[in-house]
């Protein structure tokens, strides 16, 4: 029987009349590395931060660790490390005495070899001051803070960011070696899409409060296409094909995007509606992310494209 | 263990607030006894009511309100402007170990610091033949009862600070501006002491449970 780790049950808050989250249902295994991706204000920070405990459901419930969210122990939360959006630390401490308090609140868990580890390979020292510190050097002292009592449950909001890419990197490797430990479980949320593909095995993809897509990155890697058909006139005005996302056009070229529609189905489609050729253009992660995300009938260009 | 390492990190924090504390009251209120027992005559001719202590004494009332009300912004307005709210609630400490923490940190300021300067003082004048009448012991009690204000003012600060309703923001300032403004008008020291103790209990309570409750 699967262990899930992370559960909620039509998760719902609203922010006085605005709808944030929309019954969510979510099931994260133990062992997973989950990439938890959206827009701006798609909802991710306050899914997290409810997961947390640090909000209160409008309707539906969380569980961490089979534990009500609203109602996690100080033992339960040993157990979850958690990075915040904007690594916001204490300003007036120092690194070394940031972590004697930190390492305060985990008895027989921190590693503090682990953290001076990662500090000094950060380049920074045990008595420089976070408020001299830069938002990227914030941001690592706050991961170290995060892995260094070796959380059975990772949950990060953005977490790279601010970090530049070789940092990101061997943060994300971190990640891997966490993961391979038995039992750890990571939820992250990022922009970075490359991050996500690098090291997620899961992806859920939050719009507008709403779960999109909620499948391996595998599944979601094969199931999002986008396929450009050249006509010798006009393309068609009417499309009925199977997945159909978005489209659009532009002279004698149509673009598509199809969610699971298969090969067979795109070739037949083509035949049909007369194209000349098409091809089905290949995507990494933040294509397929973008133009998963976009909105339905945006066939317009932006401003600055159409000069 | 957590309470202790969150006590100790709170009380670095504002232990800057009881220095200044000290160096205001104990500086400005020896200050004044020590002027006015040089003064040696005038002063002998009046009551001690009259004394210098009553100089202290407003001293002492306005140092402790300030010093509450400043010890309340830092422990829970700036952790808000400085969003540390979640790095400080995600750990293995409950919510009301963390609020008993910096409470029991705001006391020790105002009890060891200011109170503790207030003993200091009191002693002083106490002195035999520093003045002919010497301050008696219900002075020293008013003495308490002005430091007491100190924390009607921060926990009336602190419920201001972290209350998210618009409409109850003020509250805890305006309840605890009405507590001090009763506890003057009382010429009783029974009866200061029962206002400021139920001022003291309602602003309490009420901290407890919009911090227990609100959302971060």
């Amino acid at each position: 029987m699967t262990e899930y780790v992370l559960e909620t049950q039509g998760l719902t808050k609203f922010y006085g009349d605005k709808l944030a989250l929309d019954h969510i249902d979510l099931k994260i295994p133990r062992g997973c590395i989950c990439g938890f991706v959206g827009r701006n204000g798609s909802g991710k920070t306050t899914a997290i931060k409810l997961l947390l405990g640090f909000l209160k459901p409008t309707a539906g419930s969380s569980r961490l660790l089979g534990c009500d969210s609203q109602d996690l122990t100080p033992a339960i939360r040993q157990r979850i490390g958690y990075a915040a959006e904007g690594h916001y630390l204490f300003r007036d401490e120092t690194i070394g005495n940031l972590a004697g308090f930190h390492s305060a609140f985990f008895p027989n868990q921190w590693d503090g070899q682990l953290f001076w580890d990662m500090i000094e390979y950060f380049g920074l020292s045990k008595k420089q001051k976070i408020k001299h510190l830069s938002n990227g050097q914030r941001a690592q002292i706050s991961l170290a803070l995060t892995l260094a009592p070796n959380p059975e449950l990772l949950i990060m909001d953005d977490p790279t960011l601010g970090l530049d890419a070789a940092i990101r990197r061997q943060f994300l490797e971190g990640m891997i070696e966490l993961i391979m430990r038995q039992g750890r479980t990571i939820l992250f949320s990022s922009h970075i899409l490359g991050d996500i593909d690098r090291v997620a095995d899961r992806i859920v993809v939050l719009e507008k409060g709403i779960i999109r897509a909620d499948c391996s990155l595998e599944q979601f890697r094969t199931a999002v296409k986008k396929v450009r058909f050249v006509f010798s006139q006009s393309p068609p005005q009417t499309i009925d094909i199977e997945g159909l996302l978005n489209s659009r056009r532009a002279d004698k070229e149509l673009e598509m995007v199809l969610v699971g529609t298969a090969d067979e189905k795109i070739a037949e489609w083509a035949k049909s509606a007369g194209a000349e050729e098409y091809q089905i253009i290949k995507q990494n992660l933040e294509d397929q992310f973008i133009e998963y995300t976009a909105p339905a009938g945006r066939n317009k260009p932006f401003a600055w494209e159409a000069k | 263990m957590r309470f202790l390492a969150l006590l100790k990190g709170q009380q670095k924090e504002i232990l800057i607030i009881g220095v200044v504390q000290i160096l205001i009251v104990f500086g400005f209120g020896h200050s004044i006894i020590s002027n006015a027992a040089h003064q040696e005559d005038s002063y002998a001719n009046y009551a001690f009511t009259a004394s210098p202590i009553k100089d202290v004494g407003s001293l002492l009332i306005f140092a402790s309100i300030l010093c509450g009300a400043i010890l309340g912004l830092t422990q829970f307005w700036i952790p808000g402007t400085r969003r540390t709210w979640h790095f400080l609630l995600h750990r293995s400490a409950s919510r009301t170990t963390i609020l008993l923490s910096r409470i029991t940190a705001a006391l020790i300021t105002l009890v060891v610091f200011t109170g503790g300067c207030w003993t200091l003082l009191f002693l002083y004048a106490s002195q035999p033949k520093l003045f002919v009448l010497p301050p008696t012991f219900r002075v020293y009690i008013e003495g308490w009862l002005f430091v007491s204000l100190g924390l009607v003012s921060y926990l009336g600060v602190a419920l201001s600070s972290i209350n998210p309703t618009p409409a109850t923001k003020l509250f805890g300032t305006v309840l605890a501006g009405i507590v001090i403004f009763m506890t003057f008008m009382q010429f009783g020291i029974l009866w200061a002491s029962a206002i400021i103790a139920a001022g003291i209990f309602i602003l309490a309570i009420q901290l407890y449970s919009i911090f227990l409750n609100r959302e971060f």
